[in-house]
């Protein structure tokens, strides 16, 4: 039900996805045969990210002596699937930093997941619990189901927020439930296993908020305990203690528990935790999210908390509300307006004058003097126009356009370029270099602001045209991971999720290649449930259901990661052992006539157990293809019902048979 | 040399008011308080303008006289002061061509257009 809901949450095309690059290095992954090289390079292509990249994965590994300078070290240091993950979680933030329903509250969403994130990554490295930069992208999307369902009905989602009478957390959950049928829990662990993230992911995510416990002393416990501290902090640090109160006294309280939980001394702790809010304000100003003033942790604990950073947010964000009301009340010429202008200019009135009538317009302009600081601001900003000067100090206006067009982000930023050269052969070194328009100075404002238009006209075909490009790639991108379900299903036996028939007989194809290649040794163990019948007369088709999910439980843990367990069919299993000989085959096969004879299956007060036959058969001389050896191994099978069963019996082609039990 | 030799001759006047009321009408009227800041800002670069190419010409340096009289120029023309970026860029072609003595005696005349815009932008504004 919760799949077939959140599929058709998918066909809405409104969940929060990653931007293009992020989209790219989704579906570069998606199959194994992907490498390095073309994981970098994807990535360097948006230098933004690679920035922000190389800062999380030099803060995840403050151990190391050299600072991590490429996005080829960082996938050598963490792991191409850490770096992966990093670069999804990473990407989704700019592309959705802010979205359409107005009672979500998109600044703090983002805080809190950044601190988490930040707060998670610090605990990692302290506690050694999982992978440093792999909790930063654990802490920064296990609420990425709330930002799911505000996107995806924006209208409903602000009226439940607004409007609706629930109570706590698990309140939200079931009004989530009977408006949308599903909640944002779900919602988050359905996309983080539809992005291929680990499953502890989708497991902690699930269970952070406090509302599903996993088994004490295991790995996913570990980690889930890691998150909910994480959150702790990273709520104290965005100045509330919980979802329903601020008073100084809880907030004091909570920390000393949190405190007292961790195996790690106060003054150490207290230190850890200042470091994840300078680390949070940090990372805060590097993504343009909102983040508050530091104070001191051991000062919340001791109960000597001078200000209230809560206060300081909303403060912040009402100063933010009017300023936004004071620049809407301003914009004479709706439409055209709004973009991040680069202006270079080292003449200060021409540049005042230029920065002026932007301004007025509702453009957002950023002004330099130099042409290198420019480059910088490109790099880091992106603007979508650069009004560059052509003698400009560091590096001139056509230099500047060159190394902009360089970038690949560059090649669509609008490039005016003033001069005040009006032969035709600067003209033609102006376009030569890749500049859009061409303006002599001094020039007419009038003129100014009318070619101006003419770029805003061109920006916005540029924004629609990487909409719609960034739409195909996400149809892509979908098309590929529905691809690689329908071929893992039309592989795996949907009941025990084991491999099925189809693929077994094709990867003893590839294995008995290998071995008559490589002249190694080979064997199949087959295997049949005995008198399964009996069971599902007995006890029903559910029981014996369970009885063949338990038995490949049992066979996945007595084999090993090498060997290939398949269910063939029915009672019927077949396990592929490349490089084992006759002897190795038998040791498997006894091993795992053993655990399931051992094994109890108990479901709904019924228990009961099951034995198996077991035919071992390994590659001889004398087998010309795969079938002989499947035939061999099933008369063994046919042997051992015969003979008794729950036994394991090996073929023998030149030699008298053996048995075992 | 005295503005008006400087000028040779050239009917210009010391400030063309369309480009002020230029700034004023893309505006609107809250643009007021900027016009006012983009006088105070080219009146303080000009005279950082003028003391370089006063220092340029005091080092035999020409083309820093070259440099500093085009900025001052260019803004000059922003702002309408016509006889100042006359002046300014009839002394970037005088560093151009190498002629010191000129561009010394030229400065003279730069000084008082600069003096004579001052006012009329003052008064304006």
């Amino acid at each position: 039900m919760i799949s077939k809901v959140f599929e058709e949450l998918v066909l809405t095309d409104c969940l929060p996805s990653p931007s293009g690059v992020g989209m790219q290095i989704l579906q570069l992954t998606q199959g194994d045969d992907f490498s390095t090289a073309e994981i970098g390079m994807a990535i360097s292509a948006d230098s933004a990210l690679t920035g922000r990249l190389l800062r999380l994965a030099n803060s995840a590994e403050s151990g190391s002596v050299e600072p991590i300078t490429t996005v080829g070290e960082a996938t050598i240091r963490l792991g191409i699937r850490t770096v992966r993950n990093v670069a999804l979680g990473l990407s989704l933030i700019s592309t959705n930093r802010q979205g359409a329903c107005t009672a979500f509250d998109y600044d703090r969403y983002w805080s809190l997941s950044l601190g988490r994130a930040v707060a998670a990554q610090q605990l990692s490295r302290h506690l050694r619990i999982g992978v440093p930069a792999e909790m930063y992208i654990l802490g920064l999307l296990a609420d990425i189901g709330s930002l799911a369902l505000a996107s995806v009905h924006p209208e409903s989602y602000a009226e439940l927020l607004t409007f609706a009478d629930y109570d706590g957390p698990e309140g939200l959950l079931r009004e989530e439930e009977s408006r949308f049928e599903i909640n944002h829990i779900d919602v988050g662990v359905c996309m983080l296993a539809e992005w291929g993230l680990p499953p502890t992911f989708g497991e902690a995510a699930r269970r952070f908020e406090g509302l599903d416990f996993a088994a004490q002393g295991t790995k996913l416990s570990s980690v889930e305990a890691l998150i909910k501290a994480a959150d702790i902090i990273a709520r104290l640090c965005l100045g509330d203690s919980s979802k329903r109160t601020n008073a100084p006294s809880e907030r004091a309280a909570r920390y000393r528990t949190l405190r007292a939980s961790c195996s790690l001394d106060n003054e150490l702790f207290d230190r850890i935790a200042d470091s994840i809010a300078k680390e949070w304000r940090e990372w805060g100003q590097l993504l343009h999210i909102p983040t508050q003033a530091p104070f001191g942790f051991e000062n919340l604990a001791n109960g000597t908390e001078e200000t209230s950073a809560e206060g300081v947010l909303n403060e912040k964000q009402s100063s933010n509300m009017e300023k936004a009301a004071q620049i809407q009340a301003l914009k004479p010429v709706p439409g055209i307006s709004g973009l991040h202008v680069l202006v270079v200019e080292n003449n200060p009135a021409a540049a005042k004058l230029i920065e002026g009538h932007l301004a007025h317009v509702g453009h957002r302009v950023t002004v330099v003097t130099r042409g290198d600081d420019a480059l910088r601001v490109v790099l880091e900003e992106n603007p979508a126009l650069v009004i560059s000067s052509l003698e400009t100090p560091g590096l001139d206006g056509l230099a500047l356009c060159r190394a902009v067009r360089q970038i690949s982000t560059g090649r669509k930023t609008y490039f005016l370029l003033l001069s005040d050269r009006t032969d035709e052969a600067a003209d033609v070194q102006a376009f030569e270099a890749g500049v859009d328009d061409f303006l002599v100075q001094p020039f007419n404002p009038l003129v100014l602001v009318a070619r101006l238009q003419a770029a805003v006209r061109c920006h916005a075909t540029s924004v629609l045209l990487a909409a719609q490009e960034n739409k195909l790639v996400k149809h892509n991108a979908r098309l590929q991971i529905l691809m690689r379900k329908l071929r893992s299903a039309a592989l795996t036996d949907p009941l025990t999720g084991l491999p099925n028939r189809r693929y077994a007989m094709k990867r003893l194809g590839q294995a008995w290649e290998t071995s008559v290649r490589s002249g190694r040794q080979m064997s199949v163990i087959m295997m049949d449930i005995d008198f399964f019948k009996q069971v599902n007369d007995r006890f029903g088709h559910q029981v014996g259901d369970v009885v063949l999910r338990e038995t490949s439980i049992q066979l996945q843990e007595v084999c090993r990661e090498e060997e290939d367990v398949c269910r063939m069919g029915g009672e019927e299993f077949l396990v592929i052992c490349p490089g084992s000989g006759s002897e190795a085959a038998m040791a498997c096969a006894e091993r795992i006539r053993v655990a399931v004879e051992a094994n109890v299956v108990r479901w709904k007060g019924v228990e009961c157990s099951v034995t198996i036959s077991l035919g071992v058969a390994s590659r001889e001389p004398s087998m010309t293809q795969d079938d002989d050896l499947i035939k061999a191994a099933d008369d063994s099978v046919f042997i051992a019902k015969k003979s008794g069963r729950n036994k394991t019996v090996i073929a023998e082609i030149n030699s008298p048979r053996r048995e075992s039990a | 040399m005295n503005l008006e030799k400087a000028l040779a001759g050239n009917r210009l006047v010391l400030l063309d008011e369309s480009a002020l009321i230029g700034m004023r009408l893309i505006g609107g009227e809250e643009t007021t308080g900027f016009v006012s800041d983009m006088i105070d800002v080219f009146l303080t670069d000009a005279l950082v303008c003028m003391q370089d190419m006063t220092c340029g010409h005091e080092a035999g340096d020409l083309r820093r006289i070259q440099g500093a009289a085009n900025t001052l120029q260019l803004s000059a023309a922003h702002m309408g002061a016509e006889t100042l970026a006359h002046v300014c860029e009839a002394i970037e072609e005088a560093s151009r061509a190498g002629a010191r003595g000129l561009c010394g005696e030229m400065l003279e005349a730069c000084q008082e257009a600069y003096t004579r815009t001052e006012e009329a932008l003052r008064d304006w504004s």
